[in-house]
């Protein structure tokens, strides 16, 4: 007798009851998602353990970016390791270069200009948006949307542009060095920026209306995919999927970096307001789209208050900082990149290591994973954001 | 061998302004010049100019290769955006080897063509896609700007109508190792 | 290591008040685990014994006064010179928030204690925290894959970043350079 005649002879049907579940078997099944997918954003490989269409476990692999960064830093001086560390978050090559500039600089005693600060964080904040604005709209393209790529990509443009004219370059910048910025904005640049800026709170309603009121959007993230509170602070994982979760933390205002503690601005906590519960995908999502505008905000702040002056410090030709350990925390978009970086007082570094946000990000989809549907899980790794080159660096 | 004309067959004049007459290669190459589907493979950061190139600015359906295909049996180009390891280097030869014939491959940044900035102390970092696959166009730049892109679209559009196919650096590892397979198997013969 | 690297101004550098409470209580209740600790400069830290490592992650997890539920970093140094490996866990506190020496301490964005454990490089063996935080689960995996600091008690130690017959440790001073990788060649065919 076969397994299903079997279950459906002892079984009773009540009225109404769905037969499914209760009376078809299935077989668990094992298959590949990635490195070639569309919806791992780049060559995460997942191995997952499926029943009919609900994921029972997965693994993730990594390493198919691996990039060996931390060893080039063992033996590269720091000047000629810095353009590296644009390759680890090539969605957010200002902040990393903020990050592990700050961190050389900390490790020898340097004081970077006070112009060279602002211009920091006006490129980081830029960097921020340009970050968000792609994030927003691939998460779009993940849950079957084309169009919100197309018009973020409009406004996403014109960021490139404005640091393609002060760095020269439209993805990987090598702008921030040790001790100040590469060269100084002129005031048309400035100019161009507020326009960028005004640009991107007028069309953010746009997106917001083709996704974030979108009901059918709202269906495939709002209480999907929840991290909560304990599970993300237990994994380590930070930036917008730690405050989706609820949790008040921001590297920029509550451990000031740079010269973050001269702005006003808010922290958005989850859930959002709109629909949708604490730590689900709606809710990264939300804070995304919040977190532009807080952006926006910082930098005309930032162009307010930016005095003139020397954007470089005087730096040896010779860099050696004296023996000793940093390890410095700085916001990305993604999430707290964090580098620990040791010095013998050699011009270059004994061991650097690099913290991406994103490592930890992925890293808790084994445990929240259980019990999604496959297209749920789709929705689940577009909503964590997550750059493989600095999960594997 | 230049393509024959309606001169060339001593047509009617009358015809000679509305027939035209070519050979079916000629027909299919054109047909398959203009109509590229690279499967969308984004390894790194190479990947967001890729995405650039298919997005609002640039616009690549204008030469008719914006039709991503996530599948690689449905696409005829390979865009290898971005760095290449080692452990990801098998999985990109079978990608090749699932794609339908002909197929094309653009070596997209500088870690595709040779390793890039990695060549030297990027132990996990394969030195150039080219000694896993074949490479029709190689294409500088860390990373190469969407235009860059472009034009090694329109580069690879001519060589399909020239119908050219030279492979040099990976016939070359490709024949090493076959030298290698020969004599290792002729050692074991002798032995 | 000691407290004279870090040379900044002529008077005594101030004290970190997050890590000397720590080792505070860390040496009241584990008086046998805790080895040396550096309370000033830019990276003070507290070492202790791999042997007391997983009392010292519990209790500055779940005291009171201490609540670190993060792991945020795991890291291997070789020092070949001393013939050791080093280990170091920098732990930060969501649950502290409130608290305003954390706080203090966060505005000059240091909130965070670090562990140091030192072990022979012969055998880099160190018990394995990830039970006491999850998220320090993948940190290990990576630490023994480019390291090769060995975790015990946990349930697997498998490679994350490289493949599984990867030769060596990369991190380590004395890897060397493997010739070719499943006959693709490290280094060019040109070079050769």
């Amino acid at each position: 007798m076969s397994p299903r005649a079997e279950s459906t002879s002892t079984g009773e049907v009540h009225e109404g009851q769905p037969l499914v579940g209760r009376d078809l078997r299935t077989e668990e099944l094992v298959f590949n998602m990635g490195p070639q997918h569309p919806a791992t954003h780049g060559v995460l490989r997942v191995v997952i353990k499926s029943d009919g269409e609900v994921v029972r476990s997965l693994e993730p692999h990594i390493g198919n970016l691996h990039r060996s960064s931390e060893k080039i830093g063992e033996e590269l001086p720091y000047y000629q390791w810095l353009p590296y560390v644009d390759r680890w978050d090539y969605l957010a090559a200002m902040n990393n270069e903020h990050v592990a500039c700050m961190a050389i600089e900390r490790l020898g005693g340097l004081e970077v200009p006070e112009r060279a600060e602002y211009i920091r964080i006006i490129v980081a904040e830029v960097q921020r948006i340009l970050s968000h604005l792609m994030a927003i709209g691939v998460y779009g393209l993940d849950l079957g949307a084309f169009t919100p790529f197309l018009h973020q990509f409009r406004e996403r443009e014109r960021g490139l542009d404005l640091l393609d004219h002060i760095a020269g370059a439209r993805l990987l910048y090598h702008y921030v060095r040790i001790g100040g910025v590469k060269r100084d904005v002129s005031k048309e640049w400035i100019d161009e920026l507020e326009v960028f800026l005004d640009a991107v709170e007028k069309r953010l309603p746009d997106y917001n209306t083709l996704l974030l009121h979108n009901h059918i959007f709202q269906e495939r993230t709002c209480g999907i995919g929840v991290i909560d509170r304990e599970v993300a602070v237990r994994w380590g994982v930070t930036g917008p999927a730690l405050r989706a979760a609820g949790v008040s933390w921001d590297t920029r205002r509550d451990a000031p970096y740079s010269i973050y503690d001269r702005f006003e601005f808010d922290v958005p906590v989850g859930p959002s307001p709109i629909a949708g519960v604490a730590g689900d995908c709606f809710a990264r999502h939300w804070l995304r789209v919040r977190e532009v505008t807080e952006s926006v905000k910082i930098v005309r702040q930032a162009l307010g208050q930016m005095p003139e002056g020397p954007v470089m410090a005087r730096v040896p030709k010779s860099y050696k900082p004296p023996v000793g350990e940093v390890y410095v925390r700085g916001e990305n978009p993604r999430g707290e990149l964090a580098t620990y970086m040791v010095s013998e007082g050699k011009d270059r570094a004994y061991r650097i290591r690099c913290r991406g946000p994103s490592f930890s990000n992925i890293a808790v989809i084994t445990e929240v994973s259980e019990g999604l549907l496959l297209g749920d899980l789709v929705a689940m790794i577009g909503s964590l954001d997550i750059v493989l080159g600095e999960v594997d660096r | 061998m230049p393509e024959p004309t309606a001169q060339d067959y001593q047509l009617d004049p009358e015809l000679q302004s509305s027939v035209i007459l070519t050979s079916l290669e000629w027909v299919k190459g054109w047909g398959r010049r203009n109509a590229l589907w690279p499967v969308s493979f984004g390894l790194a950061c190479c990947a967001m100019e890729m995405m650039a190139v298919a997005a609002t600015k640039y616009d690549i359906d204008r030469f008719g290769a914006g039709v991503f295909r996530a599948s690689p049996r449905q696409s005829d180009v390979m865009i290898v955006a971005g760095t290449v390891t080692h452990k990801m280097a098998p999985r990109v030869r079978r990608l090749y080897d699932q794609m339908p014939d002909p197929k094309y491959v653009i070596a997209m940044g500088a870690c595709t063509v040779g390793g890039g900035p990695y060549v030297k102390h990027g132990y996990h970092v394969v030195q150039g896609v080219d000694l896993v696959v074949p490479v029709d166009i190689y294409l500088p730049g860390c990373p190469p700007r969407p235009e860059a892109l472009i034009d090694a679209f329109r580069k690879l559009q001519h060589r399909i109508s020239e119908k050219r196919g030279d492979t040099l650096r990976f016939d070359a590892v490709e024949k090493n190792r076959e030298d290698q397979r020969r004599k290792a198997a002729g050692g074991e013969a002798a032995g | 290591m000691t407290n004279e690297s870090d040379s900044q101004g002529s008077e005594a550098p101030p004290e970190d008040p997050v890590t000397l409470r720590a080792l505070a209580l860390l040496r009241k209740a584990h008086p046998d685990a805790v080895v040396d600790a550096v309370t000033t400069g830019r990276h003070p830290y507290i070492e202790v014994t791999a042997d007391g490592l997983c009392d010292a992650c519990l209790l500055l997890r779940d005291h009171d006064e201490l609540l670190y539920d993060c792991c945020h970093l795991v890291t291997g140094v070789d020092r070949p010179d001393d013939q050791q490996i080093e280990v170091v866990y920098h732990l930060v506190s969501y649950a502290r928030l409130p608290d305003d020496e954390y706080r203090k301490r966060a505005e000059k964005n240091d909130p965070w204690v670090a562990l140091k454990v030192r072990v022979p490089r012969d055998k880099p063996e160190v018990p394995t925290v990830s039970n006491v935080w999850t998220g320090a689960d993948w940190h290990e995996r990576e630490t023994y894959d480019l390291v090769g600091v060995i975790f015990t008690g946990r349930e697997e130690l498998r490679r994350i970043l490289l493949p599984e017959d990867w030769p060596g440790h990369p991190l380590r001073k004395d890897w060397e350079f493997p010739v070719e990788y499943h006959g693709v060649p490290i280094v060019p065919p040109e070079a050769q």
